[in-house]
């Protein structure tokens, strides 16, 4: 018995040990080159649903096929890319890495594959013709980037930082700025679609994109070069670059040309105003809804010691929402609050409009209520109606009675208050005219348009609240 | 039919002082009795009816209404057979005048709402009032208000009829047909307290006078006694202004 284990337990074994080494063979027959990058710098490499994209990748793909390897990417810190370089536990860093002396001294560095740049660009009236001209010029940037450094260095004219280059350009057409620093391709792509415009030739600022390799590996360096200039030749650099740049770094310009079609015009804007009725209509329920929910609560807390913290909590919500700006309760909501349960920016702009107008509702009915003189309370108590009955039958609706306008007021100053959603991403009618404008470049027409919608949509709904509060004083007293 | 007894009142003023508006008020009112209250302003008279059903609760003292202490009793039950009539009427502004006298009585479940407009009605007759009745309150005169109100109080078939200054917020032309009403009232055999400055109605329904001021009771009085021979100087001196 016991020979017959162990025969059986060498006969695993020796099993085991044939499919491992199999399996060894096999893995060294499939030769892989490992690329070291740090995936957060769109369009050159970003993670999208997990899996690392850009235009490095594309590279790296490329020099594998090459290779004939099979390509891994190993996702760190851009800090670690050139450390793991040198220690060899990558075979190369491609991540956006520019060129530089100091560099070059750690590792080998291929033939540049990217120039990045940042270009002026003016109006085509403009007398501004070459960079020597902006000093001393009204001059915009895009926060942050390389442009936004080199004119503060250089301590150059009136600078203007934006946030999003698109509200650059506007500014731009609209003559608020002289000249416009920004990404040297994104620059050529809207003066090629926009006709107004004229870029500078020449870089203001310039750095080279290479790949990194451990030093002396010349095998490899060789053929990756060679892979560069092949792409470069072909045209399959620039069109890679092309296509990740107009997904990724512009807002809109790879939706729309410029010359935005009348009917995509008005399609942006009644799909945005169909958004910001929706978003309106289900917040003034909620704020309603609420309010009432809240101002009851009060009431019921004031009649009952019992129930004294209900009114505590009543007063901490009408507090803290009417003392802080909606726009940081709408990132609360949406960023924090809501993150875990809904990525839907809409459904968190209800959310956010509603508990907001609810907390203004909630005090407009309390100021309805105080308006109620002391005789109507008194002539309850004296002739023994019982709390609800008073409530409900007297009291409430008087003060609903005198809280009708300006709940009225509430519901149209919460149609003019969803604008802020399109800080969340809410293609409502404001940001529909702004997108339009960072296409078009034409701020004028877009936003005089949604204004005038704006308006006439407050005043027929003002109109139509007069109509149903003069109906509801005449039924009554 | 209601004894105070020892009634205080005292309010604490925003300088952190005690004003005493009552001051140990003792007095009984006995069942049909019509007890005028009068005195300057600022006595304590309103403040004294208005301790009777609690719509003020006094600082101390009893309130003793049918035999039971409504002080620690049940404060709802001893309002509903204590009517009150405010000097701005109070009528309830969303409801039409027959809606503001049914209401009550509905609600206390002492009559169905049938049964509550059909006394309502007749009611409204007494006063001359039923064409009015599905009318709101602000499209009537205030006279027309304020019977209005005295209906709506009777509505729930009180026991005690408490008037707060009834006539005061009246245009003159419009006090006497208040004042009737209220002096049928007062045949019909309802016991009533009422403050008022109309002397010559305290002297012709009173059966007692209660001369207030500084928050003591310093007469307490049949109306012939109290108009022809006064015994308190304060009420001579105040009888010499008004009459």
């Amino acid at each position: 018995m016991k020979i017959n284990i162990f025969s059986k337990f060498l006969n695993y074994l020796y099993m085991y040990l044939l499919i491992f080494l199999f399996g060894v063979i096999c893995k060294a027959n499939e030769k892989t080159i490992i690329m070291g990058t740090s995936a957060d710098f769109p369009p050159f490499e970003y993670l999208q649903k997990s899996e690392i994209v850009g235009i490095d990748v594309e590279i790296a793909k490329e020099i594998a096929r090459e290779q004939n390897s099979e390509l891994k990417i190993k996702d760190m810190s851009f800090n670690s890319v050139l450390t793991e370089v040198i220690n060899g536990s990558v075979d190369m860093g491609i991540s956006g890495i520019t060129k530089t002396e100091e560099r070059a001294k750690k590792v080998d560095f291929s033939d540049n594959y990217f120039t990045a740049s940042q270009k002026a660009m003016v109006k085509n009236n403009s007398d501004i013709k070459s960079v020597k001209d902006i000093k001393d010029k009204k001059i915009g940037v895009q926060l942050g980037t390389t442009g936004d450094y080199y004119c503060t260095d250089k301590k150059l004219g009136n600078m203007v930082r934006y946030d999003k280059y698109t509200d650059a350009v506007s500014a731009l057409s609209n003559e608020i700025i002289d000249v416009l620093v920004l990404d040297g391709f994104t620059a050529d792509q809207i003066a090629k679609k926009n006709k107004d415009f004229y870029v500078i030739p020449e870089n203001i600022t310039e750095e080279s994109y290479c790949i990194a390799v451990q030093k002396g590996r010349k095998d490899l360096l060789e053929s990756i070069n060679k892979v560069i200039s092949e792409m470069k030749q072909n045209g399959k650099l620039n069109q890679i670059v092309e296509s990740y740049m107009s997904s990724s770094t512009s807002d809109s310009s790879g939706e729309f040309d410029s010359k935005f079609t009348s009917k995509e015009y008005f399609e942006y804007i009644s799909k945005g105003l169909i958004v910001t009725l929706k978003i309106t209509f289900f917040a003034t329920i909620i704020g309603i809804a609420l309010g009432v929910l809240a101002a009851s609560l009060r009431i019921i807390s004031n009649s009952n010691k019992k129930l004294k913290i209900l009114g505590v909590l009543v007063n901490f919500y009408t507090t803290v929402i009417r003392g802080t700006p909606v726009i940081v309760q709408l990132f609360i909501i949406y960023y924090i609050a809501l993150s875990g349960i809904s990525k839907n920016p809409i459904i968190a702009a209800v959310v956010t409009l509603g508990i907001n107008s609810g907390a203004y509702v909630c005090e407009h009915i309390r100021a309805g209520i105080q308006s109620i003189s002391k005789g109507q309370f008194e002539a309850g108590k004296s002739l023994s109606l019982s709390e609800k009955t008073l409530m409900s039958k007297i009291i409430i609706p008087q003060a609903i009675k005198n809280t009708l306008p300006s709940l009225a007021g509430e519901a149209i100053s919460l149609l003019k208050e969803t604008a802020v959603v399109g800080f969340i991403g809410v293609m409502d009618l404001s940001l529909a005219g702004k997108k339009i404008t960072s296409v078009t470049f034409d701020p004028v027409f877009p936003l005089f348009t949604v204004a005038s919608i704006y308006l006439v949509l407050v005043v027929s709904l003002t109109f139509i609240l007069n109509k149903i509060e003069r109906k509801i004083k005449n039924a009554s007293n | 039919m209601l004894v105070i007894k020892n009634l205080s009142k005292s309010f604490k003023l925003n300088n952190g002082q005690k004003k005493e508006i009552l001051k140990n008020i003792n007095c009984e009112i006995k069942k049909g009795e019509k007890v005028v209250i009068v005195g300057p302003s600022g006595s304590g008279k309103s403040t004294l009816i208005r301790c009777v059903n609690l719509l003020t609760t006094p600082s101390s003292g009893e309130i003793i209404f049918n035999n039971e202490n409504i002080n620690s009793g049940n404060i709802r039950k001893a309002r509903q057979k204590i009517g009150m009539v405010f000097q701005q009427f109070n009528l309830f502004s969303n409801l039409t005048v027959l809606e503001n006298i049914t209401l009550a009585p509905v609600d206390s479940k002492l009559l169905s709402k049938s049964e509550a407009e059909k006394v309502a009605m007749d009611l409204l007759k007494k006063v001359g009032l039923e064409s009015v009745k599905d009318l709101y309150p602000k499209n009537l005169s205030g006279g027309q208000q304020q019977r209005v109100a005295i209906v709506r109080s009777l509505a729930m078939n009180p026991d005690l009829m408490l008037f707060d200054e009834p006539t005061s917020a009246l245009d003159p032309e419009m006090v006497k047909e208040v004042l009737n009403v209220m002096e049928n009232l007062a045949q019909s055999g309802m016991t009533m307290i009422i403050v008022t400055h109309e002397m010559k109605f305290a002297r012709k329904i009173g059966s007692r006078i209660l001369f207030i001021n500084e928050g003591k009771i310093l007469e307490d009085a049949t109306p012939d006694e109290f108009f022809e021979n006064p015994k308190n100087e304060r009420v001579k001196e105040f009888l010499s202004k008004i009459l």
